[in-house]
Formats: structure tokens, C-alpha cells, sequence
């Protein structure tokens, strides 16, 4: 099963580098749903966010700061339900 | 004088009369009313309570006066009424003329009220005053309706865990039983995988008597692959998706889940059909049954085997495919026209070492094979062909080293083999008069392996066996595939030019369909789940539509969605998101997904960035 921790300690670690731009992140965010599709719960939302951050590569509109992206990390691994 | 006497004593005689037919009702309904009760209380059948009331009632005073039947039917209201409501017709017909506030509260307060018995009460009190049942009133009858619910909820959820809580309690005899065949036998093996599963059972087993043997429900998924490869086994995978079991069985029947997992992961890695993958599926199949009926003993053995055949084919074949690559890439270096034919090569040494792990393996394990005489001897033959093919290949250059490697196929010192099977795919055994000198090569083989002495039965014995072998589809197979070389080798402009045609399409050929099909199901499945809108086209395409995130700064876009579509005609599936404006108009595109792959594609229209990118390469390519 893969959960919303340790996707957030994934993010965490992606976002240590300081180039990555929002946009490759949202692009990130998406193929991890596709990596992961047998292992996510359907019914936990934690797919339908995923791909909420996906739309981040839509535009700056959609971009999330790396500190707003930090923030989010340290909730999902604190186990808390993030809505986007 | 007399005669009035003689009135007197008429009207005398009739009260008299009346009296005691007043005294004997009044008995009768005190005796009925008792046998009924008594009644009742031993049986709760109303259809027998009706048929022993007609019995008491004695024939005599039915016929003398109606009050019976009236009386029968008061006391049965009255039973009625007491069994239903659990109160007398007096208190219910005082409930029923309590005001509105005072008969809902004492409605409610009544816990040993059924949810039926509320209702009927309800419509009784509502029928009565349905000339004043305001607004109010018909919104508490809602409120009461969801209360009503509620409890029932709340009341099975107690049924639930009494049952299991009754379950849980076993004798102590049971609990005996239970821990003479929880044993886990003992391992010797120095396998390091089983050693590690061997905690994990043990650990599982102390669980399992911790919590006194109890069984629950867990469910589990199989990859698509795994279920394609127990499809091609005629063994349905929906018969492992749920266990129902203690926490032992449940790690048991995890072991047996990963068994087809990785057997399917390393059958995807092999170019043939492993009997060794085939003999660890077989075992995980059967110990799935006998993890059913709690024979935990028998499981573990089987779980066990099931891993050594497992790791046996990892360990043989993918290091004979590693040799095998890196053995002949010396030689086969600067070929780099023909990628296939180095694939193909590997393909066939790995089929070849491959045969010599199941040999090695079977003596090893005593697992009995009946063609370990034919694959020994088969293997020695392999041997002697591919050092002269190795020869040849490093003393000739460009396509008579393709040339050579078909030669190799063809003129292989296995004439019992790989000539008759190749000769029907190639079409070099076409002519009858080959076809005999095949059948007189394997009667030469085996008529030298087996000494002077074997008598003529079991030299047909043994022909048979070869027979068999003729038959396998992994010779043709490999026969295929050397076809495919010879026939790239002769249109080599046309396969460089379809190489060099990068397309998310073409990467999916070689994607087994079923598997495709599959795996599109399982995402369309998903993403139904977790649609917040759905829409189905015309041509009978679903699009799921998800939540929509809003643009975080102002503009023409409001939000974006991802949106899946899926095909279940053709059974593709593709993603995208697309961006609205505020007049929910699609501003923008942007291809994600098609067949659970992810592609890189532009946005439509192209973004800024996109639009700087292109305008960048066009200048300097000027």
C-alpha cells in the first residue's frame, strides 16, 4: 500500500533540490499516480490529490510555492488529509 | 293473588337464570383468559394461540350465548397488544390520548418498543389527529424515521460483535487442538528467503495465540500481470482476492499471493514456458486449498517448495541469460544493425541454460522429471553446437553472421529436437524425405543412449518421451524468432526506419494485449470510484471527471480537472487535464495518459514557455 507518508517524505526529499521548478513537481506528483494505481485506495482521496497536484504544470495559476509544497509535506506525513 | 305469585316466581326464576349465566360467562373468561396466557407463554405462535382458544371454549355455552367469539376476540387484542406493544389495550389507548409532546417523548423512551411497533403507534396517533398535523409535525416524523435508523444501526453492530465476541470464546479442548496443529514444522533450510519467511510465521503464529486463534476477513490484490499468468494456468485469481482466516493463515496466504506475483514477474523475463514456474504455481494452488482447511503443517511445506522452485529459475536463468549476453557481446560487437538477432540469440541460450537449471533442479530437489535422461543429453549436444557456432561467428563479419546463426538453428547437432521443430515453422522438413531422416536421427539418439540391452518396449517408451519433447512450443518459439531475424535481415532499411519513429504507440506493441486490457480496466475501475462526475459519450466513451482545483491566482481560468476516458469497446483508456474559464469554457489541454502510460506532451494551445522553447529551437536550428 502506498500512503500519503511516504509521499510526503518523498516530496520532502525532491524538494532539498533547490532547481526543481513547480511545474516538474506537478508532473512528478501525476506519474507517481500511475506508478502506484494498485497500491492506492480509491476510496482514501489520497489518488484524487495526487492528481490535484498534478495541475500544477497547468500554468503558473496552479503553481504552489516550495514553502506552501514543504508545508504539505509535513502534513502528510504527520498523517493529516490535505485538500488542495 | 296465585297468579301473581306465579309471576313473582317466573320473574324470579329468569333473573336467577340470567345470574348464573352471568356467573358462568365471568368463570369463562377468567379460565380462558388464564389457558390463553398460559398458552402464550409456552409458545409465541399466534396460529397456535387461535387454534387453542377454540378449544377451551366449551360448545355448551357458545351455543347458549355469542360471548365467545366476542370475548375470544378481546382477549386476543389483548394478547395482541401485550406481545407487540409490550402493554396492556388500556395504557395504549391512554397513550394514544396523550397531547403530541407527551406521547413522542414516551414513544421514544420506550426501549423495548420495536421499530415496527414505534411506526404503527405513530400512524394510529397521526390517523387520529390528521387534522391537526401541521409542517412541524411532519418533519419529526422524518426525524423520528432517521432516529429509528439509527438504532436499528447501532443495534446490529451490537448482534455483530456479540457473534463474534461468542465466536472468539472456544473451549479449552478446542484451543488444544488448535495449538497441536498450529505447530510450525522445523526448517533446515539454508535458503535465505525462507529463513526470512520463517520469522515472519513465527511471528504470525504468536499473533495468532495472542489473540486466541481468532479469524477475520482480510482481502488482497493481485497485480495484473500475476492474474493473467494464473489465467493462462486456468486457475481463477478472484479466489485469492479475499482469506478469511487467523493471522497465520492470513501470512500463508500472503506467501502463496507473492509465489504468482514473482512467478509472473520472472515468466514476463523468460522467453519460454518454465516448468519450474509452472510446478511452484501448482504448489501454491494446492496449499491455498489445504491453507482452507487449517493444514498448516502441509502449507508451509508447499510454500517452501514453491519458493525453491522460484529461486531456483531466478538464480539458473538470469544467470544464464547475463552469461549468455555478456559471453557473446565480444563477438557480436559493432552489430549494432541487427538488435534483434542479438536478442534472439540470448533468448535461445537462456532457453538452453534453462533446461540445464531444470535438470540440476530436479536431481537436486527429487523432483521427479521424466526427460532428465533426454535434456542431459540434449545439453552435452547444445554444448558441442554452440562452440562451433562461436567459431564461425568470430571469423565471419556483417549477414553471414545472421546466416550462420540459422545454420546454426538448422544444422544443430540436435537432430531429435530442434531440426524437426524448426523444420516445420522454417519449411525445411517439408519434403517426406527429410521428414524420415529427422525420425531415423532420433532413433540413432536413442538408440545410442540407452545401451544394447534396454528391450523394445522401452525403446518406445522412450521414443514417446521424445516425441513429447518434439512437441514443446519453446523450440518453436525460439524457431520463430530466428525466422524474424532472417526476415529483418532482409528488409533492414524498412525496420531502421520504423525504429527511428518514436511513438507512445509503438512502445505499447509489444505490451501483451490482454495485459493491456487488463491493466485499462483496473485504472478505469479506479477512477469510476473516485469520479466526482461522469459523462458517457455517444460512442459509448466514459469520461470520469475529478475535483476541480482552483486557480490560486485571478485570470481567465477558474480551475483545472483531470479527466480519464475510457474506451470499453476497444478497451484504451487516455488522461488529460484541462483548465475552464469562468464561463466554464475548456481554455486548455494538456495529454497526460494513454494506456496507463504517462507521455510527454504539449499543452494546447502551447503555453508561453512552450511557445519561448519552440521559437528558441527554431532560431538555432536557422
Amino acid at each position: 500500500m502506498y500512503t500519503k507518508q511516504q509521499f510526503g517524505r518523498e516530496l520532502k526529499s525532491l524538494l532539498t533540490q533547490q532547481k526543481i521548478s513547480a511545474a516538474s513537481i506537478g508532473s512528478w506528483a501525476h506519474a507517481k499516480y500511475y506508478d502506484y494505481i494498485d497500491k492506492i485506495d480509491p476510496h482514501s482521496g489520497f489518488g484524487e490529490f495526487l492528481l490535484q497536484l498534478g495541475t500544477m504544470e497547468m500554468g503558473p495559476e496552479f503553481e504552489r510555492s516550495h514553502k506552501e509544497l514543504n508545508n504539505i509535506a509535513d502534513r502528510l506525513i504527520a498523517g493529516e488529509d490535505v485538500k488542495l | 293473588m296465585k297468579i301473581k305469585t306465579i309471576r313473582l316466581l317466573l320473574l324470579l326464576s329468569i333473573f336467577s337464570c340470567f345470574n348464573i349465566d352471568a356467573k358462568i360467562q365471568q368463570a369463562y373468561v377468567d379460565q380462558a383468559d388464564a389457558n390463553f396466557f398460559d398458552q402464550l407463554n409456552q409458545s409465541d405462535q399466534d396460529s397456535t394461540f387461535y387454534c387453542n382458544a377454540k378449544v377451551v371454549a366449551p360448545s355448551h355455552i357458545s351455543s347458549q350465548l355469542n360471548y365467545d367469539q366476542i370475548y375470544t376476540k378481546a382477549i386476543c387484542d389483548e394478547i395482541q397488544c401485550r406481545q407487540f406493544f409490550h402493554m396492556t389495550l388500556e395504557q395504549k389507548r391512554l397513550l394514544l390520548k396523550l397531547n403530541y409532546n407527551d406521547f413522542v417523548h414516551k414513544l421514544l423512551s420506550k426501549d423495548d418498543l420495536s421499530d415496527q411497533a414505534i411506526w404503527t403507534l405513530w400512524h394510529e396517533y397521526k390517523n387520529k389527529r390528521l387534522w391537526d398535523w401541521d409542517n412541524e409535525k411532519f418533519e419529526n416524523e422524518i426525524k423520528i424515521k432517521n432516529t429509528l435508523k439509527l438504532r436499528q444501526k447501532h443495534r446490529e453492530q451490537q448482534n455483530t460483535l456479540a457473534q463474534q465476541h461468542s465466536f472468539t470464546q472456544l473451549l479449552p479442548k478446542e484451543i488444544i487442538y488448535l495449538k497441536s496443529a498450529y505447530e510450525l514444522p522445523i526448517n533446515n533450510s539454508k535458503n535465505h528467503t525462507i529463513q526470512k519467511l520463517v520469522a515472519a510465521r513465527e511471528l504470525a503464529l504468536q499473533q495468532t495465540e495472542n489473540d486466541n486463534f481468532k479469524q477475520y476477513d482480510a482481502s488482497y490484490t493481485l497485480t495484473p500481470q500475476a492474474q493473467a499468468y494464473l489465467k493462462l494456468h486456468d486457475i481463477n485469481a478472484t479466489h485469492y482476492h479475499n482469506f478469511y482466516g487467523t493471522t497465520l493463515q492470513q501470512q500463508l496466504h500472503y506467501e502463496i499471493c507473492s509465489v504468482f506475483e514473482q512467478a509472473a514477474i520472472l515468466q514476463h523475463n523468460i522467453p519460454c514456458q518454465s516448468n519450474f514456474l509452472q510446478y511452484s504455481v501448482m504448489c501454491a494452488d494446492a496449499a491455498h486449498d489445504l491453507n482452507k482447511l487449517e493444514q498448516i503443517q502441509m502449507v508451509v511445506a508447499l510454500n517452501n517448495l514453491s519458493f525453491q522452485f522460484l529461486n531456483t529459475v531466478e538464480t539458473y536463468s538470469l544467470a544464464a541469460a547475463h552469461g549468455a549476453l555478456s559471453g557473446l557481446s565480444n563477438m557480436i560487437f559493432g552489430w549494432t544493425q541487427l538488435p534483434e538477432t542479438i536478442e534472439c540469440l540470448a533468448k535461445s541460450l537462456h532457453y538452453v541454460f534453462e533446461s540445464c537449471a531444470l535438470s540440476s533442479c530436479a536431481l537436486e530437489y527429487g523432483f521427479e522429471d521424466l526427460f532428465i535422461e533426454l535434456r542431459d543429453a540434449r545439453n552435452e549436444e547444445i554444448t558441442m553446437g554452440l562452440q562451433a557456432l562461436g567459431q564461425v561467428i568470430s571469423k565471419s563479419t556483417g549477414p553471414e553472421r545472421v546466416e550462420a546463426l540459422v545454420q546454426f538453428a538448422v544444422n544443430f547437432r540436435m537432430p531429435t529436437k530442434i531440426v524437426h521443430a524448426l523444420g516445420g515453422v522454417l519449411g525445411v522438413t517439408r519434403s517426406q524425405a527429410t521428414l524420415t531422416k529427422s525420425a531415423q536421427a532420433i532413433t540413432t539418439m536413442v538408440g545410442e543412449q540407452i545401451a544394447a540391452s534396454e528391450t523394445t518396449g522401452q525403446l518406445a517408451q522412450t521414443l514417446q518421451k521424445a516425441e513429447i519433447i518434439l512437441q514443446e512450443g519453446v523450440v518453436q518459439q525460439t524457431a520463430k524468432t530466428l525466422q524474424d531475424t532472417t526476415r529483418h535481415l532482409t528488409e533492414p532499411t524498412k525496420r531502421i526506419t520504423r525504429k527511428k519513429i518514436s511513438q507512445p504507440s509503438d512502445s505499447l506493441s509489444q505490451i501483451n494485449p490482454q495485459t493491456l486490457l487488463d491493466r485499462n480496466l483496473k485504472i478505469a475501475e479506479s477512477r469510476s470510484l473516485s469520479a466526482i462526475r461522469t459523462e458517457t459519450l455517444p460512442d459509448g466513451r466514459i469520461r470520469y471527471y475529478g475535483p476541480e482545483t482552483l486557480a490560486s491566482t485571478p485570470g481567465p481560468t477558474r480551475g483545472s480537472t483531470y479527466v480519464t476516458e475510457y474506451d470499453p469497446t476497444r478497451g484504451r483508456i487516455r488522461g488529460w487535464y484541462e483548465s475552464r474559464t469562468h464561463t466554464n469554457q475548456i481554455n486548455r489541454v494538456h495529454p497526460k495518459m494513454i494506456d496507463g502510460e504517462n507521455i510527454d506532451s504539449l499543452h494546447y494551445p502551447h503555453t508561453k514557455k512552450e511557445l519561448e522553447n519552440i521559437a528558441q529551437r527554431i532560431k538555432g536550428n536557422k
